[in-house]
C-alpha cells in the first residue's frame, strides 16, 4: 500500500491509530491522518499516547481506500514541492490527477461510501473528487436511471408546479 | 431551510440519502439544464435540494406560469430568462394588449429576489416605469438583455445607466426603441468601470460618440458590439475608436 518514496532518509514517523466501524485498527503516519480536517482540529490538544480515533461511520473496506488516497496525496505533495525546489520539470500534478481519476472509478456503492467517509472525515479534495464523480454519473441519465443507479426510492408524487 | 434530513441512517438499507450539503454540491456541479430538470424528478429530497440550490431559471413562456409560483418553488434565484409573446409577433400577427408585461414579475422578484443579478427578456413589454423600478430594486444587478422587447426607450436606458453601479452587460437588440435621444450613454457615472459587454446592434437612435469613447476608455474589459453604429461613424471617428480599443488591449 505504501508508495515509492524512500523511508530511510525520513526521520522515524509518529503514528496514529484509526479504528473502523467494524473494529479494525489501522496504524497510519500522523501526516497521513492529518489530511482529515476533523482529525487535524484539536489534534494538538490530544495526549500523544491517546492518538486513537474511533471512526464509527467508516467501514474497514472504505477506510483502507481513504488511507490509500491520503498516503498518495501526502507523498505526491512532497515530490511535487521537491521538484519545484530543485526547479526540475515535473508532471507530478498531472500524474496525480490521473491517479485520482483512476482511484475514483469505482462502483456506485463504493463511490457512495467514499463520499460519505470524505464528508464525515472532512477531507476536502477527496470530497470534491467524489462529488464531481457523482455529478458525472448523473449527467445524461433520466430520473428513473438515477434512482436505479443510487438505489433511491421513488416518492415523487408531487406535481412540480403545484404551489401548495 | 426546511429540508434538514437525518445525516446518516445505517438501518435503512434500501435508501441511501446524501447529506444536504453534499447533494447541493453535486447539483451545483451539474452544468446542463436537462440534468437539473431530471434531478428534480428523482425523489422529494432531490426535488427540494434542487429548488433550494438553483440560481438560474429559464421560463420559455411567460403565460405558462405565474411569478408567485416561480418564487415559491425557487427561493434563491439570481438570474432569470423570460420569454414573452409568441414568435409570430415578428410578423405583426399578435393582437394589441396581449400581455407579457414585465411589471408584475418585477414587483414579485423585488420582494423575493433582492439579490437578482441578471435579467434576460425576449418579446416582453417594458414600460419606463418598469425599468426605473428595476434599476432601483436590485443593488447587485449586473446584466440586462432585452431582445425584441416593446416599450423600450432610451430614457429607460438612462435609468439603468445612472443607477446600476455594477453593470457588466447591457445587451439591447431589435427593440424598436420608442424615443430617440443619444444622451443615455453619457449617464454612466464617472467612476463606472465594470462594463464588459455592450451591445446595441440595430438601435436606430443617435449615439453620442464622445460618451462612447469615454466609456470604452474607462471600462477595461469592455467588448463592444454596436452593429450599424460603426457604419455611421465618420472615418476619423472610427480610427480614433479603433485606437482607443487597441491601446486598451496592450
Amino acid at each position: 500500500m505504501k508508495d515509492s518514496f524512500n523511508p530511510s532518509i525520513e526521520p522515524p514517523k509518529k503514528t496514529v491509530t484509526l479504528v473502523s466501524s467494524d473494529g479494525y485498527d489501522f496504524e497510519v503516519e500522523e501526516e497521513v491522518a492529518l489530511e482529515s480536517q476533523v482529525i487535524k482540529d484539536g489534534f494538538e490538544d490530544k495526549a500523544v499516547d491517546d492518538r486513537e480515533y474511533l471512526l464509527f461511520n467508516v467501514h474497514s473496506d472504505t477506510l483502507e481506500l481513504i488511507i490509500k488516497y491520503c498516503e498518495k496525496h501526502v507523498s505526491s505533495r512532497k515530490s511535487i514541492s521537491a521538484a519545484a525546489a530543485s526547479s526540475s520539470s515535473s508532471n507530478g500534478e498531472e500524474a496525480l490527477k490521473e491517479w485520482d481519476e483512476h482511484f475514483i472509478s469505482v462502483d456506485t456503492n463504493t463511490l457512495y461510501d467514499i463520499l460519505m467517509a470524505a464528508d464525515y472525515l472532512n477531507i476536502k479534495s477527496l470530497l470534491d473528487l467524489a462529488i464531481q464523480k457523482v455529478a458525472d454519473t448523473i449527467h445524461g441519465r433520466s430520473p428513473e436511471q438515477i434512482r436505479k443507479k443510487f438505489n433511491i426510492e421513488n416518492d415523487s408524487i408531487i406535481d412540480p408546479w403545484a404551489s401548495e | 431551510m426546511d429540508l434538514k434530513r437525518r445525516r446518516d441512517s445505517p438501518e435503512e438499507e434500501r435508501f441511501s440519502p446524501f447529506p444536504d450539503e453534499v447533494l447541493e454540491s453535486v447539483l451545483v456541479s451539474l452544468k446542463s439544464k436537462k440534468d437539473r430538470s431530471f434531478v428534480s424528478h428523482v425523489c422529494k429530497d432531490w426535488y427540494n435540494a434542487e429548488r433550494w440550490s438553483r440560481t438560474h431559471v429559464f421560463i420559455g413562456n411567460c403565460y405558462s406560469v405565474s411569478p408567485e409560483i416561480v418564487v415559491y418553488r425557487f427561493p434563491n434565484i439570481r438570474s432569470v430568462t423570460l420569454k414573452g409573446k409568441p414568435r409570430f409577433l415578428d410578423f405583426n400577427l399578435v393582437p394589441p394588449n396581449y400581455g407579457a408585461d414585465i411589471h408584475p414579475w418585477l414587483g414579485i422578484f423585488a420582494s423575493s429576489y433582492p439579490f437578482l443579478e441578471e435579467l434576460r427578456l425576449k418579446r416582453m413589454v417594458i414600460s419606463d416605469e418598469s425599468l426605473e423600478f428595476l434599476s432601483q430594486s436590485f443593488p447587485n444587478f449586473r446584466a440586462l438583455s432585452l431582445v425584441s422587447c416593446e416599450g423600450v426607450s432610451t430614457d429607460e436606458l438612462l435609468a439603468i445607466a445612472t443607477h446600476c453601479k455594477n453593470l457588466t452587460e447591457l445587451d439591447i437588440q431589435e427593440n424598436g426603441i420608442d424615443k430617440l435621444g443619444g444622451t443615455w450613454l453619457s449617464c454612466f457615472p464617472e467612476k463606472f468601470t465594470s462594463l464588459e459587454v455592450l451591445n446595441f446592434a440595430n438601435m436606430q437612435s443617435d449615439v453620442s460618440y464622445d460618451a462612447l469613447e469615454k466609456l470604452v476608455a474607462r471600462c477595461k474589459s469592455l467588448k463592444l458590439r454596436t452593429g450599424s453604429l460603426l457604419q455611421d461613424l465618420t472615418g476619423r471617428q472610427y480610427v480614433q475608436l479603433e485606437q482607443v480599443l487597441s491601446s486598451l488591449k496592450k
